[in-house]
C-alpha cells in the first residue's frame, strides 16, 4: 500500500500509515473468525437444493438433526449415534419445546439413511419436520 | 496516480505531508459492514413434510382413491401412482390433478426406494410442491424387495400407504 514519492536520493516519503488499517482489519478477522461458526445451526453438510422452500431466518428456533454423508447423526452440533438418537433429541426437545425439527440431510445420502432418521425422530412423537435445502438457481 | 509526481515542497523546503488519513474511512466501512452483517439475515431454507403416525398397514378402502403416491425409484427415475414419468410430466399431472381438490385434500405423498438417492427424493417434494401440493406426507420405509412403486413386482394395493394425520 505504501508508495514511495522520494527520488532517488533519498528524498521524503509519503507511505500511508497503514497501522490503522491492519488493526481494522484483524478485527475484522476476529469478528469473522467468532461470528462463522454461529451462522448456520448444526454441522456443515451439502444440502440438497430446491426451488420452493420457505426461507426463515435461522436465528435457532430449530431443534437441527444434521446427517452427514457419511451418515453420522448430529444433534445440533453434538455428535448422537442410532441407539442414542432418540435421548438425544427428547433430551434436546424437553429444553425447549417450541422449536421445530428441521433435518439437515446430505445430497449424497441414500433415502434409507434420511428416512431411518426420520423414523426415530417420528417414535418421540413429532410427525411434521422440515427438511433444509439450499435455494437452487434459477 | 498523484503519488507518481514528485513531492511538492513547502515554503520552507520541507516536504508537504502528504499521507492520506485513511482512519475515518476505515471507521467508516467498520461501521458499514457491521450494519450490514446485523441486518442481512441468515436464511434457512426449508421444507415441511409430515411422517405418518401410524404405521400399521392402512386397508386400500381407506385411501381415496385419487391419492397421488410420488416415488423415487433405485435408479433416480420418477413415478406417479406407479407409471413412470418424468419430473417435468410429473409436475404437469400432479397440478392437474390436484386442481379440483379442496386446500386441505391437496396431500401428496413421498415414496422413495431405500436406495434412492436423497437428492432426488428432494428434487422429488420439491416438485409437487410446485405444483401445489399443500402438504406432502413421507411414506413408510420399505425394504427394496417390497418396494413396488416403480413397478417389477405383483400388481398388489400399495402395500402399507400411509395415513393421513394432523
Amino acid at each position: 500500500m505504501g508508495m514511495q514519492v522520494g527520488d532517488k536520493k533519498g528524498g521524503p516519503m509519503g507511505d500511508i500509515n497503514v497501522t490503522p488499517l491492519v488493526d481494522v482489519v484483524l478485527v475484522l478477522l476476529i469478528i469473522f473468525m467468532v461470528v462463522t461458526p454461529m451462522l448456520s445451526s448444526g454441522v456443515d453438510v451439502s444440502l440438497p437444493k430446491a426451488k420452493t422452500p420457505e426461507s426463515v431466518r435461522d436465528d435457532g428456533q430449530h431443534l437441527v438433526v444434521s446427517i452427514r454423508e457419511d451418515a453420522a447423526v448430529f444433534v445440533d452440533t453434538k455428535r448422537s449415534s442410532p441407539d442414542t438418537l432418540i435421548d438425544d433429541i427428547n433430551a434436546a426437545y424437553r429444553e425447549d419445546p417450541d422449536r421445530a425439527i428441521l433435518i439437515k440431510g446430505d445430497s449424497r445420502l441414500k433415502w434409507a439413511d434420511v428416512h431411518g432418521t426420520m423414523d426415530v425422530i417420528k417414535e418421540g412423537g413429532m410427525t411434521t419436520m422440515l427438511l433444509a435445502t439450499e435455494k437452487a438457481e434459477e | 496516480m498523484s503519488g507518481k509526481k514528485r513531492k511538492r515542497l513547502g515554503a520552507k523546503g520541507k516536504p508537504v505531508n502528504g499521507d492520506i488519513n485513511v482512519t475515518p474511512l476505515i471507521d467508516v466501512v467498520l461501521v458499514l459492514l457491521i450494519i450490514f452483517m446485523v441486518i442481512t439475515p441468515i436464511m434457512i431454507e426449508e421444507m415441511a413434510v409430515n411422517l405418518p403416525q401410524k404405521t400399521e398397514k392402512v386397508q386400500k378402502d381407506d385411501l381415496p382413491k385419487d391419492q397421488l403416491v410420488a416415488a423415487v425409484c433405485e435408479d433416480g427415475s420418477f413415478t406417479l401412482n406407479k407409471s413412470s414419468m418424468d419430473l417435468d410430466e410429473l409436475a404437469t399431472q400432479v397440478s392437474k390433478r390436484l386442481r379440483r381438490k379442496a386446500k386441505d385434500k391437496k396431500v401428496v405423498f413421498i415414496d422413495g426406494h431405500p436406495g434412492a438417492s436423497y437428492d432426488r427424493v428432494v428434487s422429488l417434494i420439491d416438485t409437487v410442491r410446485a405444483a401445489g401440493a399443500e402438504r406432502v406426507g413421507i411414506a413408510s420405509l420399505k425394504e427394496p424387495d417390497d418396494f413396488r412403486a416403480c413397478g417389477g413386482g405383483p400388481a398388489t394395493p400399495e402395500p402399507d400407504a400411509p395415513t393421513e394425520d394432523g
